[in-house]
């Protein structure tokens, strides 16, 4: 499966990344970085770090560093480097945003899916600036983002969507399907301590990053009321590995952009006939809602043990 | 029973198929002295609501309880109703003649205030409707939420709305009512769509509320559930709900409800959002909250369906003395 993974590294995405890497069944054509959390710098300086710690040879490119529309990054301005390495760091390609993109997809020879991990930024400007390419090339996106029933940064917003709705709301109003691996799954996929130490007996690099992820994740970050860490942006790259452990509610997907309480919500409409004309009857997003904990858990190491063998 | 000192409340409601049913239960408990009705435009027009609540009355013998003149349109939005969700009269397949008592000349929310006066920091509220009475009422005496006990509303939603993607009926119908209510600094309780859903009443639970078919007020609950449930099972759940009477039980008995402590606002501005229940909760990382509602997240069914069968076999236990 070809993928393109879009990414404001952070250790959530870091361990997404790692696990797609780590997968032979995933392809990883390249990788994009946007604002998020921490600014474009900084994120694009963590991808660098994370794929020369693990080895990997994938072209990088450093995309938005403001919203859309908005022109304001709303994120944490005091980022650190999220490891040290001994080893050389690989610059981005020479390549802008867009050129990168339409390069990617014009030469991918089967379909592609999107992962976005970060605010919807580049994916949506990718979208406005091609669209018949995109509709051409990419199958699906699958991305961590928003929340039904949730919100993070506000009581109802995640920070993707937060930090940038009208990309947001660009993505679900294109006409590739989505599937939102939102709050809602995510604050079920708790690692505790004690389930994760079942991770610490490999020895290949992706394990050793993962491991150090993990701890860096159970030391410094304490989730509200979760009992653990919760690794985010790995659900997408579960679901595209294993889509039969999630469950989810398929419908017409909308982002609020216009409130001042609810700016980034996200609106899931299950029904043909709401009574709001807002909502195209047509579209099939996907929003997950739920996961099988175990199973999840399993997967991981199942993913790390196959890179093992074949280390 | 009569040396207990009953806790006064004032039932805000809709009739309404699930109102009604909210009605029986809280008649049928002793803990309550139920002060008053204040029925509010929502499911029907305020004239349907308002008969209903009349009839509701006399159907269960119950002439006694006054019933006020409440808002017969949204604060700021005009007339909304919920069309014919609850059939032609509110009521559903249920038909009850004209009733013979009357509203009182009192606005709803004069009367709101004159019984929190009357019980200071006693008084309940029961809202199973739109916000409209109680955010007039907070409106208009600015010193009555530090009067009030509690206020138990059946309205909101995490995440899916009934009305649209965004917003369940009751704070959709007046969002700008709902958020002086929950901006007021009561204590507020919150039973939202999800925990509805979990309290779904199953065909066997039908069953057992209708009994041997002898009791008027069994009959009645069994005739305005049995299209609720047949609509339920028609769209894959394993049976039919009725929102308002999950408020009732969390008045009657709270230890069968699961709460959260969380920060609930109301929107009133978004293209999509308008009447959504924005729910904040610990990890909310933009701000810190600031509790102000319990929102029902478990509910323990199988006693709420007892006592829903307790509730009308009482009711109709006294009507057959």
């Amino acid at each position: 499966m070809k993928i393109l993974i879009d990414c404001d590294t952070g250790g959530d995405d870091a361990a997404a990344i790692t696990l797609a890497l780590a997968s032979s069944d995933l392809e990883v054509l390249g990788i994009s970085t946007c604002l998020g959390n921490l600014e474009l710098a900084q994120t694009t300086r963590n991808t660098q770090l994370l794929l020369a710690e693990l080895q990997a040879c994938v072209d990088l490119c450093a995309g938005s560093d403001v919203p859309l529309v908005r022109q304001k990054w709303v994120g944490n301005p005091n980022g650190k480097d999220l490891l040290e390495t001994d080893k050389e760091l690989t610059p981005p390609v020479g390549l802008d945003l867009l050129s990168f993109y339409h390069q990617k997809l014009a030469g991918a020879s089967e379909p592609v899916t999107l992962v976005p991990l970060a605010p919807l930024t580049n994916i949506a400007k990718v979208i406005l600036a091609y669209p018949d390419l995109v509709r051409e090339k990419v199958e699906r996106i699958v991305l961590m983002g928003g929340g039904i029933a949730s919100g993070n940064t506000t009581g109802a917003a995640e920070l993707n969507f937060y930090a940038d709705p009208e990309a947001a709301q660009i993505v679900f109003g294109f006409d590739v399907p989505v599937v939102l691996c939102g709050l809602d799954v995510c604050h079920k996929a708790v690692i505790t301590q004690e389930a994760g130490q079942r991770y610490f007996s490999y020895q290949n690099k992706y394990a050793k990053m993962l491991q150090y992820l993990l701890k860096r994740s159970w030391s410094y970050r304490q989730h509200g009321s979760f009992n653990g860490s919760i690794l985010y942006d790995t659900i997408p790259v579960l679901y595209l590995l294993y889509p039969q452990i999630f469950t989810g509610l398929k419908g017409t997907i909308s982002i609020e952009t216009a409130s001042a309480l609810c700016t980034g919500a996200t609106l899931l409409s299950v029904r043909k006939n709401d009574g709001d004309d807002l909502y195209d009857k047509d579209k099939q997003h996907q929003a997950i809602m739920d996961l099988d904990l175990q199973l999840y858990l399993d997967k991981i190491e199942a993913i790390l043990a196959k890179a093992e063998e074949q280390a | 029973m009569s040396d207990i000192k009953k806790r006064p409340v004032i039932l805000d409601c809709d009739p309404g198929e699930d109102d009604a049913v909210c009605m029986f239960m809280m008649l049928a408990s002793q803990q309550f002295e139920l002060l008053g009705i204040t029925p509010v435009c929502g499911n029907k027009t305020l004239l349907y609501c308002e008969k209903n609540a009349l009839r509701l009355l006399e159907l269960t013998g119950h002439t006694e309880i006054p019933v006020y003149k409440g808002a017969d349109r949204s604060m700021a939005r005009g007339v909304r109703t919920a069309g014919n969700v609850h059939g032609n009269t509110g009521l559903g397949p249920v038909v009850l003649p004209e009733p013979k008592i009357q509203t009182q000349d009192t606005y709803a929310w004069e009367f709101i205030y004159e019984m929190a006066k009357k019980y200071p920091h006693e008084l309940e509220i029961l809202a199973v409707g739109p916000l409209t009475n109680l955010g007039k009422a907070f409106l208009l005496f600015p010193e009555l939420p530090k009067l009030i006990k509690q206020v138990v509303i059946m309205g909101g939603a995490a995440g899916l709305g009934n009305w649209t993607a965004a917003a369940e009926f009751n704070i959709w119908a007046d969002p700008e009512a709902a958020k002086i209510v929950f901006n007021a600094k009561v204590p507020m309780v919150m039973m939202a769509l999800e925990i509805c859903f979990m309290a779904y009443v199953s065909p066997d639970d039908l069953k057992a509320i209708r009994g041997d078919g002898t009791g008027i007020i069994a009959n009645v609950t069994a005739d305005l559930l049995t299209r609720r449930v047949d609509f339920g099972l028609a769209r894959g759940a394993k049976g039919g709900i009725l929102c308002d009477a999950v408020a009732a039980t969390y008045m009657i008995d709270p230890s069968l409800i699961e709460v959260e402590e969380v920060e609930v606002d109301v929107d009133t501005q978004g293209e999509l959002t308008v009447g959504k229940t924005v729910i904040a909760r610990d990890y909310t990382e933009l701000y810190k909250i600031k509790p102000n509602t319990k929102n029902g997240i478990g509910i323990n069914r199988e006693a709420f369906i007892d006592l829903l069968i307790k509730s009308v076999k009482t009711l109709d236990e006294k009507l057959s003395h």
